[in-house]
């Protein structure tokens, strides 16, 4: 007898079943592999793209071509480790970028010998990247300090040469006021103490200009020159952590200025005179945090003042 | 019933074979369709590590340890003193397998530049740390220097070859 309310499930059916479901599974799992490694590919573009972007705002060459803004394809999560117990130190950055299905964030990192002085929050994200290139004299050329950040800042009662020197420096996400009321509420405001009896309530990060210090989330970190616009967008560890690093720089230079002006004294009898000075200064510069950076700056203007009196300058 | 079994036969071998044709159908497809992209990827590796070589050589002209105070010039008497250095080492930053400067013009006499024969001579060797370096990326750049004789700058036009971990990364 057959069953007529039966459902006739053949062979055929059996086999389609099963080969459909291993063929789906196939697809999926071909599709999915192949989204990772166009993610992988692409955040690796972005990457190779940024360190292009970096390298040359180290250099002399494009002070005219500096960007003060860096978009990314889609929004990205910058990290970044600095390490400074080795040589002369080094800085790893992570990116990661965000997908547009599920909004996972993948991750690529690379290390940053080239482009070596980041100064950023611990992570800075957004689509959109604000940068600042400034070059650190210490009485030489030491290095261009790259410094990240992508939420706006509110400057309240910078004084006018800072203000001056970030417009020539064509930074952008950065607003002045002469009060923190007028700053608006997302912006971190960054209150100057140009006077002893300057009120600072109210502000995320305090700058003490006649005393050169930083005070952010409770931490205070010291300044010198350019370093001051480091030390306001950056994490402090960061910032102390690069300033051994700028440090260990100087010291290095000091011994190749050292050699080039005993080279020179021998050559055209110019410039060997500073060859123990720059010795001396290499030893000093060795610091420990940011507290020692005016006592070698004391130092610098020193040596600034005897090189100027050579008629060689072994820099400029 | 003998008839029917043949017939389900048929179907079954049919739609196995029609299986078969649009498994190997999406084979070739796929197939093309990342050797398309593997080429793609290759170019792009290719520009981009053209990039990043130019990026870097221009890098090393504005690097403290040999710049001069123009945009693209290095400074030789540096460079022959950093030569000169046991204690400093531009492998610090840079991941190079090999870093030359070469005096193009006004021409020098041909050899290697050491503290003795320095000026007169066209090549200063920075890094050379192996012979498989492979094809080195070069930039012209300004090579200038404090000439004794006269009390003078001078300039010289001049090429930088850089090969090396740094460079191909």
């Amino acid at each position: 007898m057959i069953n007529k309310k039966g459902i006739e499930f053949s062979f055929n059916w059996i086999f389609s079943i099963v080969v459909g479901i291993v063929v789906i599974f196939l697809a999926i799992y071909a599709a999915n592999s192949f989204i990772k490694t166009e993610r992988t590919l692409q955040d690796t573009e972005t990457v190779q793209q940024l360190q292009t972007l970096l390298n040359p705002l180290q250099t002399s060459i494009e002070s005219t071509t500096k960007p003060s803004n860096i978009i990314f394809p889609r929004e990205v999560k910058l990290m970044t480790q600095c390490i400074a117990s080795t040589g002369m130190g080094e800085q790893k950055i992570t990116l990661s970028s965000k997908n547009n299905i599920g909004g996972e964030w993948s991750s690529v990192s690379f290390s940053n010998k080239i482009s070596s002085y980041l100064f950023m929050e611990s992570t800075v994200q957004g689509k959109q990247m604000h940068v600042l290139v400034a070059p650190f004299y210490m009485p030489y050329k030491v290095a261009d300090l790259v410094i990240l950040w992508s939420t706006n800042y509110c400057l309240v009662n910078a004084p006018q040469n800072v203000k001056d020197e970030l417009q020539i420096l064509n930074a952008s996400g950065v607003i002045f006021a002469d009060s923190k009321l007028k700053c608006s509420s997302n912006s971190n405001k960054v209150c100057f103490l140009n006077s002893p009896s300057d009120i600072d309530e109210g502000c995320e990060i305090k700058v003490n200009t006649y005393l050169k210090q930083v005070r952010s989330t409770g931490k205070l970190v010291y300044y010198e020159g350019s370093l001051l616009y480091a030390s306001i967008f950056s994490n402090a560890d960061i910032y102390e952590c690069n300033v051994k690093r700028l440090a260990s720089r100087t010291k290095e230079l000091a011994n190749l200025y050292s050699q080039k002006s005993i080279l020179l004294g021998d050559k055209s009898n110019c410039g060997g005179a500073l060859a123990p000075i720059l010795n001396n200064y290499a030893n000093i510069v060795s610091i420990k945090d940011s507290r020692d950076l005016s006592n070698v700056m004391t130092q610098s203007n020193d040596i600034k003042k005897q090189q100027e009196d050579l008629l060689c300058a072994l820099w400029k | 019933m003998r008839s029917m079994e043949v017939k389900g036969q048929l179907k079954i071998q049919e739609m196995a074979f029609v299986l078969v044709a649009i498994v190997i159908f999406l084979g070739l497809v796929a197939l093309i369709f990342f050797s398309i992209r593997l080429n793609n990827i290759k170019n792009e590796a290719a520009t981009l590590k053209e990039e990043q070589a130019a990026a870097l050589v221009r890098h090393i002209s504005g690097l403290p340890e040999l710049s001069w105070d123009c945009p693209g010039c290095i400074d030789l008497d540096k460079a022959i003193a950093l030569k000169n250095s046991k204690d400093i080492s531009l492998n610090n930053f840079l991941e190079l397998d090999y870093l030359m400067i070469e005096i193009l013009y006004p021409l020098q006499k041909k050899g290697n530049c050491v503290i003795g024969n320095y000026p007169d001579c066209s090549q200063i060797l920075l890094i050379n740390d192996t012979k498989d370096f492979g094809v080195a990326s070069s930039a012209f750049v300004t090579l200038c220097r404090w000439q004794s004789d006269k009390q003078q700058e001078v300039c010289a036009l001049g090429k930088v070859y850089a090969a090396g971990k740094g460079v191909s990364r």
